[in-house]
């Protein structure tokens, strides 16, 4: 019942690997946070997971089977993947949007059943969106327009969800809805993984965070194993300390120069 | 409630359908000649052929089913290129092949001056014996959708980028190729002799005049083929307007259905083209006010933009035919008075438009 990268290799370019020998499993009921700074392969790695690119080595399982195994569509039942910066190209309705995510159900003319409208439905009052249900969707602000891309997927009935960056452009308040949203989801028995920037919400709210730098998984474990100085100093540069959240107890980490950060490439 | 289920799909669908069927059925029987109703009755009921059923099945009947099926190819294939590029101001024409098409149609015209001006002896034999075409294309169709065909294999060619269709690619070559036709019109209709210019432009500005039902029926074959295969591609379409890597997630299969639509559209505007010449406009605000109308789900648009921009043309054409009885305007005129105000109304309306 789990999705699994094994030892899986990629690269853009002769010149440029994105991936190298990553290995990784989500499990059903936890939220896995991919931390990391930027190129160092935390959306080409979830886009393998979901199945997008072709892995020259390694595999990509999804129970014990390859994922080239699966079809489309079937692949699309069991995955669900929310890339960066979503944008509807024209005046959806937020419901509408919504629908849409249960495409890999549809058959013929691709009419929604009674069924469907249910799990539309529920997946609205999930993500708190019901109210906005036959609103445009340029008309929402940007937590609203994320919580419905997120109802989107989840109307995908996946159980597995890959979200990357869902919290990018937005205010530290619907960050942590976002998240907490997300943590819901995985308590339902899915297996969630999500891409984020902002290292303390990833470690407020997830389960187990794998941290990458330069296409490698170089650290993996709860967020209070992972969110050490010395796991993290030598990924972001030398200028970040770790301290102890005051208010959750949990590891807080705390940029401390604006001095340019750089990634060093690991052993 | 704003989505698709079955009753609102065949809802609007019958909506669509009824408000065709009047207007295909009414069109034919306006026009600059006034038909007398009671003569042409005990006329068919006699099962005499009389002048005015002559005006009413062999001229304008094919007229109007020649506008509704172009209209309605052309607003499927602008719809369906929207969503493909994810630019609401795409139309049939943005990729180039309806370019190629008119260069083909404005070749041939030139094609008998430049076989005297090569002095090709027995040219203008074999000129006349490829007049008549094949089966239902006429020569004149078959070089233009040859040119049609030329341009957009060429297009297709350009836009490979690994292996993979790319979008910015197809609209760059497309744009391109376009222009380089547009050259090549000018520098034969620079060539060509005052009597081939005045055809050339009137050929240019689009029209519908048919005589009898060869032309009208020379479009079916390509045209309901490639749009029902364009039809069917709705729900993908759908997903695709939402990101190709959504889409992609979705299992929609990306690349093949790029492919798909590039290549329907391109059969669908070709056939079209080779017969009437590039008429403005449908293609692009026909699904605009389509989708105004119904909501932008392909699945219901595709279909009631193929129906409504054969309405919009059925329309446009029979205005063109009457306003300044006898004389007839180009429809392409009518098209674009109406198209062009819309075009510049969606822009000042929708500064976000990408």
């Amino acid at each position: 019942m789990t999705l699994r990268a094994d030892k899986i290799t990629f690269a853009y370019g002769p010149t440029r690997p994105a991936l190298r020998q990553v290995t990784i499993a989500m499990r059903p009921g936890e939220l896995l946070g991919v931390i990391g700074p930027n190129g160092s392969g935390k959306s080409t790695l979830l886009r393998a997971l979901a199945g997008l690119i072709a892995c020259p080595d390694g595999c990509v399982c999804l129970d014990d089977a390859p994922l080239v195994s699966f079809g489309r569509k079937a692949l699309a039942r069991r995955i669900a993947f929310l890339p960066q910066n979503t944008e509807a190209a024209f005046e959806f309705t937020c419901e509408e949007i919504v629908a849409l995510g249960r495409f890999p159900y549809l058959g013929g003319l691709g009419f929604l059943g009674g069924e469907d409208l249910a799990v539309v439905r529920r997946c609205m009052e999930q993500t708190d969106t019901l109210s906005l249900a036959g609103r445009p969707l340029g008309s929402l602000s940007g937590g609203e327009r994320q919580r419905i891309w997120i109802a989107s997927i989840l109307a995908q009935s996946a159980d597995h969800l890959l979200l990357d960056e869902p919290t990018s452009a937005l205010d530290i308040q619907h960050q942590a809805e976002v998240f907490a949203l997300l943590q819901t989801v995985s308590r339902q028995g899915n297996a969630v993984a999500v891409v984020a920037h902002d290292l303390n919400l990833a470690a407020q709210f997830c389960d187990r965070l794998a941290l990458m730098s330069v296409g490698k998984i170089v650290c993996e474990g709860t967020p209070d194993e992972v969110m050490r100085l010395t796991n993290l100093a030598p990924v972001y540069g030398g200028n970040v300390a770790v301290a102890t959240n005051p208010v959750t107890g949990g590891p807080l980490v705390v940029v401390l120069a604006a001095e340019r950060l750089t990634t060093e490439p690991l052993p | 409630m704003t989505l698709l289920t079955r009753k609102r799909f065949y809802v609007w669908l019958g909506l669509y359908g009824m408000v065709a069927g009047v207007v295909v059925c009414v069109a034919p029987l306006i026009g600059s000649e006034t038909l007398e109703w009671g003569r042409l009755w005990t006329e068919w009921g006699r099962g005499e052929w009389s002048r005015d059923l002559d005006i009413l099945f062999a001229l304008r009947a094919p007229r109007v089913v020649l506008a509704f099926l172009a209209g309605a190819g052309l607003a499927l294939t602008g719809a369906v290129f929207q969503a493909l590029l994810q630019n609401p101001l795409a139309t049939p024409y943005t990729l180039g092949v309806a370019g190629g098409g008119s260069l083909g149609a404005v070749f041939w015209l030139y094609l008998p001056a430049l076989v005297a001006r090569v002095g090709w002896g027995r040219g203008q034999e074999w000129l006349e014996s490829v007049r008549d075409g094949w089966g239902p294309f006429n020569g004149f169709q078959m070089c233009s959708m040859l040119f049609s065909a030329a341009v957009a294999w060429a297009i297709y060619r350009f836009s490979r980028r690994g292996g993979a269709l790319s979008t910015a690619a197809l609209l760059l070559s497309g744009v391109t190729l376009s222009l380089i036709c547009s050259a090549a019109i000018m520098l034969i209709m620079y060539l060509s002799d005052p009597n081939d210019v005045m055809r050339i432009t009137v050929w240019l500005m689009g029209g519908l005049d048919v005589t009898g039902w060869r032309g009208t029926l020379s479009v079916l074959p390509v045209l309901i083929p490639a749009s029902l295969v364009l039809l069917a591609q709705a729900k993908a379409l759908d997903q695709i307007a939402l990101g190709e890597e959504l889409a992609a997630g979705r299992g929609v299969a990306v690349d093949r259905l790029r492919r798909v639509c590039f290549f329907g559209g391109s059969l669908v505007t070709a056939s079209v083209v080779a017969v009437t010449g590039p008429i403005g406009f449908v293609g692009l605000m026909a699904p605009h006010i389509v989708r105004r109308l119904t909501g932008p789900d392909h699945r219901l648009l595709l279909p009631c933009a193929f129906l409504g921009g054969g309405v919009f043309l059925v329309t446009c054409d029979t205005i063109a035919r009457t306003a300044f009885s006898p004389a007839e305007l180009p429809v392409g005129v009518i098209t674009a008075m109406l198209g062009g105000p819309f075009f510049l109304y969606l822009l000042i309306r929708r500064p976000d438009l990408r």
